[in-house]
């Protein structure tokens, strides 16, 4: 709609100004209609006067209808600078005794005796304003009617001049109004503008509040929310940067190993010593990649979070063999035994397979780098109600209690782990596990001592059923 | 010289310590802030390469409580943090030098010699008669001429050349150039000792025991 490209302050207008502008009609229109109403019963009790005038006239000593009025008097009566005066005085009979023209009744009926009414009448196809007397003759018993009407020129002319000077004024008033409103929109709107001014001037870092204070009641509450949001967002920035530190700092020993390998396999004096440092060399590359691999598993599991994720049914059983059976060779070479427990056939996950398998993968793999050579690790699943516990169980030396939670984050890693780690298996699967609304638990093992990591992950629903 | 290196990554812990023997250095490595306190509690060194992100007692309080004990020992901080305050830091709780990861092994090369170096006096060269040592490039040459001397060898010069003149005890010798993986036994020392000689006789620069005690370098013509 155009009214969304208009301002506030033209929003604020475009509402204001049709109703003050209705009000100031009605009240211009109420107005004049009083002073109308006053001024025509001025004239309106002129013309009675003359009226009764005439009637006081009629009638002689002998109780006889007679008006007897010399010309000048009749002259009298029917002058009038702008309107033309029509008089008539008729009997009950119809009988017009005199006047310049004979004059319509009263549509609503003969006013009683001594009383006058007024009416309109058309009278020569003109609108006229007319009085109706109704005079008794006591001597005849009979009714005479005398009927005094004019022309509405005169009223017309104050009408005018009425709506004239009602009007002028009120316009004056009326943009009065205008500009009022419109200075008053203004500086009611100052706090919004000092808000704007305060966010343009913002370095794009500045995420520290705006002033709360000084604001009316609902601007407050917006630029509360606001602050709000600034809050949960520096929140967000600060957790990026600690990452983008973190990971930074997980690289460069990996990175500085490196070097150092490179430079003295540049030094190497014979095949033997140069074999020897390029297998080293090659293993910190191998390390390098996973931790790259790693950080990139994270930060996408990360950014997952925040987008919207369609999920498919993913089978329990395949995805373990599949990730179990890529963890073999790493098993074996460590001479550590890994088998797969599965109790029936679970339901099928609500998941992303791929992340699923990551998830999985770090879990199992952390389990065969932390127990020593002759250990086991045993992985499988069931199902508890809506969900599927999929459970990782070494025989390694565990996580101390009070670490269960901090192993969680990234880049933490036990005083105690003592192996060549990054410490983000545990926040990937971690993070993986919240994608999918489930959640990890690390315990101990049964039989005391080891860790088992159980990720519950709900099923999903059934063909047809829902969604 | 015997260097303590405290890290706790395996793989740049046996990358560095290799380099550093390689360098003719005795080597200790440890792989957490409390072993690498109790190393230098009880142990002697010309020089500590001390990294700040250690298990149990993190690497900066190992350096507080170092110069809290008085120990002068030269350390040189090895971090992968690189913003000023860290560097800062590291610095006013008693590091003599601080290198961010990652670093080439020449610059930690360089450094370590230097710090070494700036131990016995700031003295990039030792000269004794035709006999003339280079700490920075470790090396020895006689009336310019190049001396082909093995990193052990060149390290048992230095300490020597160091102390010219005076007696220098056979155990701290050892202690200097051995390590606790390979302990350098006194029979070790004599056989290079008798190497040294055997290479420095066309000079005649030689090499005096003091039986039960030490080797002495002589000023030539002396005697």
């Amino acid at each position: 709609m155009w009214t969304e490209r208009l301002s506030l302050r033209q929003r604020l207008l475009f509402w204001l100004l049709p109703p003050i502008l209705l009000l100031t009609i009605v009240w211009l229109w109420t107005t004049y209609a009083i002073v109308l109403h006053f001024a025509n019963r001025t004239y309106d009790w002129s013309l009675q006067d003359t009226a009764q005038t005439l009637a006081n006239q009629g009638g002689n000593a002998r109780g006889e209808l007679a008006f007897d009025l010399p010309p000048a008097a009749f002259r009298m009566l029917e002058f009038d600078e702008v309107d033309k005066v029509y008089f008539s005085v008729s009997d009950d009979r119809g009988r017009q005794l005199l006047g310049n023209r004979s004059l319509p009744p009263n549509a609503a009926g003969n006013p009683p005796p001594g009383e006058a009414r007024f009416y309109d009448a058309r009278v020569d196809g003109k609108a006229v304003r007319l009085v109706e007397y109704t005079v008794p003759n006591e001597a005849s018993g009979r009714l005479l009617f005398v009927r005094v009407g004019e022309t509405l020129h005169k009223r017309q002319a104050m009408a005018r001049d009425v709506l004239a000077y009602l009007i002028t004024p009120q316009l004056l008033f009326l943009a009065g109004i205008v500009f009022f409103v419109w200075q008053g929109i203004g500086r009611g709107m100052a706090p919004l503008s000092r808000i704007r001014d305060a966010i343009a001037r913002r370095t794009h870092e500045d995420l520290s509040p705006l002033g709360e204070s000084g604001l009316p009641a609902e601007v407050h509450e917006q630029v509360h929310v606001i602050n709000d949001l600034m809050v949960r967002l520096g929140r967000t920035i600060t957790a990026q940067q600690r990452f983008i530190a973190d990971a930074t700092h997980q690289l460069r020993t990996p990175i500085t190993v490196l070097c150092a390998q490179a430079e003295l396999a540049q030094r190497a004096r014979d095949p033997d010593e140069l074999r020897a440092a390029l297998a080293k060399l090659n293993a910190t590359t191998v390390r390098l990649a996973r931790l790259a691999n790693q950080l990139l598993s994270l930060s996408r599991a990360e950014a997952r979070l925040a987008g919207a994720s369609a999920f498919t049914p993913v089978a329990v059983t395949a995805l373990l063999e599949d990730v179990v059976e890529r963890l073999v060779p790493a098993a074996l070479a460590k001479q550590v035994e890994v088998s797969i427990e599965l109790a029936g056939e679970p339901a099928a996950v609500s998941g992303d397979s791929q992340f699923l398998r990551e998830m999985l993968a770090n879990l199992v793999d952390n389990a065969i780098r932390y127990t020593s050579s002759g250990g086991r690790v045993e992985v499988g699943a069931r199902q508890a109600g809506e969900a599927v516990v999929f459970v990782v169980t070494d025989n390694g030396p565990g996580i101390p209690e009070a670490e269960r939670q901090r192993v969680l984050e990234p880049f933490y890693r036990s005083a105690e782990a003592g192996v060549d780690g990054s410490g983000l298996g545990l926040a990937i699967a971690h993070e993986i596990a919240i994608l999918h609304k489930g959640r990890i638990t690390l315990t101990t093992a049964p039989g005391g001592g080891g860790l088992t990591a159980s990720v519950e992950i709900p099923v999903a629903p059934a063909r047809g059923a829902g969604e | 010289m015997r260097v303590l290196l405290v890290e706790d990554d395996e793989a740049l812990r046996d990358t560095l310590s290799q380099a550093l023997r390689q360098a003719g250095h005795g080597v200790d490595q440890v792989a957490d802030g409390r072993a690498a306190d109790n190393a230098l509690v009880t142990g002697t060194y010309d020089l500590a390469v001390l990294d700040l992100g250690l298990p149990h007692v993190d690497g900066i309080e190992v350096l507080r409580r170092m110069r809290e004990r008085q120990d002068r020992t030269p350390v040189l901080v090895l971090s992968a943090r690189d913003g000023i305050d860290e560097r800062v830091l590291g610095l006013r709780a008693g590091a003599d030098d601080y290198l961010t990861k990652p670093f080439a092994l020449r610059e930690l090369e360089a450094r370590v010699d230097a710090l070494i170096r700036r131990a016995a006096g700031g003295l990039a060269r030792l000269v004794h008669g035709p006999l003339e040592v280079d700490l920075a490039e470790r090396t020895a040459t006689v009336d310019g001429k190049p001396l082909d001397l093995t990193a052990r060898e060149m390290a048992i010069l230095e300490a020597l050349m160091k102390r010219a003149g005076q007696v220098v005890i056979k155990t701290r010798l050892a202690q200097q150039i051995g390590d606790w993986a390979s302990e350098v036994g006194s029979n070790t020392i004599e056989v290079y000792i008798h190497r040294l000689r055997k290479k420095l006789k066309p000079c005649g620069v030689g090499i005096r025991t003091i039986h039960g005690l030490g080797y002495l370098l002589e000023t030539p013509g002396v005697d």
